[in-house]
């Protein structure tokens, strides 16, 4: 695992753990969190689930207007839509849509705050400038209404909500990428290596890097809920990927009229829920990890 | 104080035009002509208008070089011209200027509400850490991020305007101000909700910062009271970074009042960006984004300033 390194760089040997590596050290750490586990089975279900659901469930776009809104049964366990539609293959297919943008977002969020922080705070002077001033530009804009806008320019496609994603929440990996390495590279070991004729771009990759994946791991969690919720608004608000697809916002989006409400809980509850619970694990296991991986955290929070 | 005004302007002043140029460069990648958003657009119709627009193209030098166009560009936005909406025919300063107020209405009201909550139970929860108060409150932090505000609002709506018929489920009361109020109470609520849990995490993790600071034990050690503690060096101190997070979340806060707006049919601006998305209205959504950078960067200068200004500290280091 990619956590031995990341922990020794930074001096944390301090606890003696004779033959035991510092990633199953971790591990332990993460099974005591009860709130970490649960998150991570239920994310784990949802996920397979997800995957597995053309063998679970029928097809979500199946239309058959003599079953038109009717409440859940064994035939349609969670009832069906206004175009008779299975509302339990919807949610399954749903949730395949909203983990995968969630998921590919926040990889690429990360991996573009990654190559940008590591530059600006490894080169420092006016890389760095430049880059604080335009990660304070991003984040200046709001996030929801911009997304929408390239997404309505560029196409309603996955790969456009994740590319547009990454563009407009990179500033948050980034800065933290970017206080990482300004702090490890004043570290000795970094000037050292610099003193033994390391060239930049090999201490940047053997030593910078290696100590920001734990940080960057927490950061992916929490930018991985925020990319499913900010997914499910644009869902929502109709502006998501072309119907017929699902995703848990646009089952929700069509169920936005009173009577629905009223009289038809099984379409609007379960994707709302799903929502909820999916990123509630995904900040529980986030919190656990930022505990196992970091144990000076751990004490302040 | 002078110096440290100077650094900070130093540096908010590079952060506004690199919020025009990214605007700019928005407006650039626009369908169509851009004449057509500057013009009022009665003045296009019949066979004048081709004239009158080659005319024009020249006067607004948009045959000249992108970087010249952008100075023309920033210089028509200093005299408060953001353009002209694609389909309302009116300028985009006046549409987003007319309904501003509903907006402020219930982000300035949510803010308030999730503030007096968020504050008291933050510092409470630092205060008594690891108890079982803490832990519930971590709790109920951590879910309200969690719920999408669209959930929440559903769920509201379903309860007190359905089920229990206590509130109206959508519009802006006009019938004096308690039926103003009734109206206000879901969505200035859900939208509260939703700032609760950043809001309260912050406050604690702030007031437990401070807590650990040494004048803390010091005052402690002289035996100052823990009111006097609490009240007087703890909160103080843990205010400037409350106020902080108040501005840097007001991004996030728009996305949820288009949304809340959308639902509730509040007439805001956020229902204006709404209708504008639907009918591809770029000038009025690129206009709406540009305005709220400028206010985050904006208040955000204003309150380093007036941090600055109480505590000398971050005037010499900062």
């Amino acid at each position: 695992m990619v956590t031995d390194v990341a922990m020794e760089p930074l001096g944390l040997e301090a606890e003696p753990s004779v033959g035991q590596s510092p990633s199953s050290r971790a591990w332990r750490r993460f099974r005591r969190n009860k709130l970490a586990i649960g998150g991570l089975f239920f994310l784990t279900l949802v996920t397979v689930m997800s995957i597995l659901a053309p063998w679970i469930a029928q097809d979500p776009n199946a239309v058959d207007l003599s079953v038109v809104l009717q409440p859940p049964s064994t035939e349609h366990w969670l009832g069906t839509d206004q175009a008779g539609r299975d509302v339990f293959a919807r949610v399954l297919y749903g949730g395949r849509v909203s983990l995968l943008i969630g998921f590919a977002s926040a990889i690429s969020t990360v991996f573009i705050g990654l190559v940008f922080g590591t530059i600006a705070g490894y080169r420092g002077g006016v890389f760095d400038w430049i880059f604080m001033r335009l990660v304070e530009v991003v984040l200046s804009f709001p996030t929801l209404v911009l997304i929408i806008f390239f997404v309505t320019r560029f196409g309603r496609n996955v790969t456009t909500i994740v590319l547009v994603m990454a563009l407009f929440q990179w500033p948050i990996s980034g800065r933290l990428v970017r206080n990482m390495t300004v702090a490890i590279k004043e570290q000795e070991f970094v000037q050292a290596a610099r003193a033994f004729g390391a060239r930049g771009l090999h201490t940047t990759v053997r030593h910078l890097i290696p100590a920001a994946i734990g940080p960057l791991t927490v950061a992916g969690t929490l930018l991985a809920a925020q990319a499913i919720l900010i997914e499910s608004a644009l869902s929502f608000l109709g502006f998501g990927l072309s119907p017929p697809t699902a995703s848990w916002g646009s089952i929700l989006n069509e169920a936005q009229n009173l009577t629905i409400l009223e009289t038809m809980p099984w379409l609007w509850i379960p994707p709302g829920l799903l929502i909820t619970l999916t990123v509630l694990s995904i900040n529980f296991v986030g919190d656990g990890l930022r505990d196992a991986l970091d144990p000076r955290t751990s004490e302040m929070s | 104080m002078g110096r440290y005004m100077t650094r900070r302007l130093m540096t908010a002043i590079p952060v506004v035009a690199g919020i025009m140029l990214l605007s700019f460069l928005l407006v650039q990648s626009m369908p169509g002509d851009p004449l057509r958003m500057l013009v009022p657009p009665d003045l296009l119709q019949g066979p004048e208008g081709e004239a009158f627009l080659e005319a024009q193209r020249e006067r607004f030098g948009l045959n000249d070089p992108v970087i010249i166009q952008f100075f023309h560009w920033v210089g028509e936005l200093f005299q408060g011209n953001l353009g002209f909406s694609f389909h309302l025919g009116a300028p985009v300063t006046e549409i987003l200027g007319d309904r501003a107020g509903p907006t402020l209405i219930l982000m300035g009201g949510s803010m308030i509400v999730a503030l007096t909550l968020a504050v008291p139970v933050g510092l409470m929860a630092a205060l008594r850490r690891n108890s079982a108060f803490d832990y519930t409150a971590s709790a109920v932090g951590m879910s309200v991020i969690a719920i999408p505000s669209f959930f929440t609002a559903l769920a509201a709506i379903y309860i007190f305007g359905v089920k229990l018929r206590w509130l109206p489920p959508g519009g802006m009361g006009q019938d004096g101000f308690g039926d103003f109020l009734i109206h206000a109470i879901m969505p200035i609520g859900v939208l509260s909700a939703a700032l609760f849990g950043p809001y309260m995490r912050y406050t604690r993790q702030s007031a437990l910062e401070v807590l650990n600071e040494p004048y803390i034990t010091a005052a402690r050690a002289r035996g100052a009271s823990r009111r006097l503690v609490v009240g007087k060096h703890t909160l103080k101190n843990a205010a400037i970074p409350i106020a902080t997070v108040t501005i840097v979340q007001i991004p996030l806060l728009v996305g949820g009042a288009i949304v809340i707006e959308t639902m509730f049919s509040w007439p805001g601006t956020g229902l204006v960006v709404f209708n504008a998305i639907t009918t591809r209205d770029f000038p009025v959504i690129i206009g709406f984004t540009l305005v709220v950078a400028l206010i985050v960067v904006v208040s955000q200068l204003f309150l380093d300033l007036f941090i600055a200004w109480l505590d000398p500290r971050v005037r010499i280091e900062g």
